[in-house]
């Protein structure tokens, strides 16, 4: 592979990450303040190894998953589902089922 | 909120990672939010076997520990990680010769009532098997047990939260999975509101360990598919998915299966004369399409072919950038990737798939990389072996999202070319999609 192969595959994607990894460390609130610093110093001198290391320890964000709560979108479908699960539950006779769903 | 240590962020990650190879998409809906701590019982349906445990652990914010069979510490690899993760083995009478040929669960119970003590969550599928069939098995009674047991034993506030996945194929590499909790149980409210005497219910209490393992099953139906079949569940999915679709805000976009579902699940629970005009109609609708090669979004709006070459003209775009990477994702990956797609081939019931397949993953995925790292850090040293620990993940996403790009243009083309072919029997079309639509709105006998 020539250099410039290598340098887009291999060094664009670690030039990114690297980058990417500077600014969260910088922006991190569970971190203390020595603990920033050293990973700072650490991404600094050892660009590839401290990414490395960063990638192996850097928290996991459960806020990353993306969540179903349809808050203030699909009204009319959430609407919907809702009445037939009440109707299917009981709490909903037929006639208010249709009117619920605008029969 | 329960600060995760540093095994638990880890743990959080390589679970992340395997889901998102195994899947396209995971996505979770909370009836409420989950606590942020306090002594947790997460109980779940479980038509995924290994895949089950790997999904919530994925998604669940605190990591439980996982009361599972004893079998499993026996299978290679998945023993080892069960360890690993500190899950607690049950011991049930027809797994007699299990592991050390323990066949008591006082250990076990005395495990779960010391993790609930310190405010731990704990995970257990209270079917007790995996299933095939998509429905809810009558539940075991130890998940109650084991709450009502903890609570004698001290520990106040414990919260049970039913959890629903659903697998759009659980057999199927690459498909979407929703996670779906249900209400949670206060066992303190819980206990009070039934017992005469509440401070006299423990496990060993027969009416109280009945009613609270109802509730359960109650709640967890609400949260999970729960149909008499295959057939009844794919019908009413393409049903509850045709009607939604008419009310969707933005009709353009997917209806979100965890809208699809819950109505899918409320139309399981119709008089079986309703259900089954709802199944005929679903059935014959699907046959039209099927008949056409082509969804029912796709039929929904019309693709002009301006709209196909505009799509075609950013997929290529994106697909140029992603290309040198998505290669060496291609030459790295493909033989671990093919070992996993050759396990989908195996004739085996959909739940041993989706245990399988994960463990083949972790294993075949595991040496690819290793010896690339290894080889990588032989040759050129510490930094090289870093860069490729960082890479190989890099370059699996780029391969795996180039993947995504092609199946949806694909899509894309058949659509289009659906379209033209529906246009002769547009009519007909029409009237079985409105025959589908009709009969999940109404409610008068058949």
């Amino acid at each position: 592979m020539s250099e410039t192969a290598l340098l887009l595959v291999a060094g664009v994607p670690l030039l990114l990450g690297w980058i990417l990894a500077l600014v969260e460390v910088a922006v991190r609130i569970d971190l203390s303040r020595r603990r920033r610093l050293l990973w700072v110093l650490g991404l600094l001198l050892l660009p590839v190894i401290g990414l490395a290391l960063y990638v192996l320890v850097r928290p996991y964000s459960h806020d990353r998953l993306r969540r179903l709560a349809h808050d203030g979108g699909d009204m009319a479908a959430v609407a919907f589902v809702d009445a037939a699960e009440r109707h299917a539950r009981g709490e909903l006779d037929d006639d208010a089922y249709r009117v619920a769903i605008g029969r | 909120m329960t600060t995760p240590s540093r095994k638990d962020r880890f743990i959080a990650r390589l679970v992340a990672f395997l889901d998102g190879v195994l899947y396209r998409d995971v996505v979770v809906h909370w009836a409420q939010p989950p606590p942020p701590d306090g002594p947790q019982l997460t109980v779940a349906n479980h038509f995924g076997g290994l895949s089950d445990a790997l999904v919530l652990l994925h998604v669940v914010p605190r990591r439980p520990g996982i009361v599972a069979r004893d079998v499993i510490w026996r299978i290679p690899v998945v023993g080892w990680f069960m360890t690993w993760i500190g899950g607690i083995p049950v011991h049930k009478p027809e797994d007699r010769e299990g592991r050390r040929g323990a066949t008591s669960n006082d250990q076990m119970f005395a495990s779960c009532y010391q993790a609930l003590h310190d405010g731990g969550n704990l995970l257990i599928f209270p079917e007790g098997v995996t299933r095939n069939e998509p429905s809810i098995a009558p539940l075991k009674t130890g998940a109650a047990r084991i709450v009502l047991g903890a609570r004698t034993a001290g520990t106040e506030g414990i919260v049970v939260v039913p959890i629903g996945i659903h697998y759009e194929d659980k057999a199927a590499l690459r498909s979407r999975v929703v996670v779906k909790a249900g209400m949670p149980i206060d066992l303190d409210a819980e206990v009070e509101a039934q017992a005469h005497d509440p401070a006299a219910v423990d496990a060993e209490d027969r009416d109280a360990v009945t009613q609270l393992t109802a509730l359960i099953e109650e709640r967890l139906r609400r949260a999970a598919p729960d149909y008499a079949d295959w057939d009844e569940a794919t019908a009413l999915t393409l049903a509850a998915d045709v009607a939604l679709r008419e009310r969707l805000d933005e009709p353009r976009q997917p209806v979100p299966i965890e809208l699809r579902d819950r109505l899918a699940n409320a139309l399981a629970q119709r008089p079986a004369d309703q259900k089954q005009r709802i199944q005929q109609a679903a059935d014959t609708y699907q046959a039209d399409l099927d008949g056409l090669g082509v969804s029912d979004a796709g039929l929904h709006h019309r693709l002009s072919t301006g709209r196909v070459l505009l799509s075609l003209v950013v997929q290529l775009l994106v697909g140029l950038i992603l290309l040198p990477f998505a290669l060496m994702g291609a030459v790295v990956n493909l033989i671990p990737f093919l070992v996993v797609k050759t396990v989908g081939l195996l004739r085996v019931a959909p739940s041993v798939h989706s245990t399988i397949k994960p463990i083949v993953a972790i294993v075949a995925f595991g040496i690819a990389w290793g010896v690339v790292i290894w080889t990588a850090g032989a040759r050129y040293g510490l930094t090289a072996a870093a860069a490729a620990l960082v890479l190989m993940p890099v370059y699996l996403a780029a391969a795996l999202a180039l993947a995504d790009r092609a199946r949806l243009w694909w899509r894309t083309v058949r659509r289009w070319r659906a379209e033209r072919k529906a246009a002769g029997i547009e009519d007909r079309l029409r009237a079985h999609r409105d025959a589908v639509v009709d009969a999940v709105i109404s409610v008068e006998a058949a």
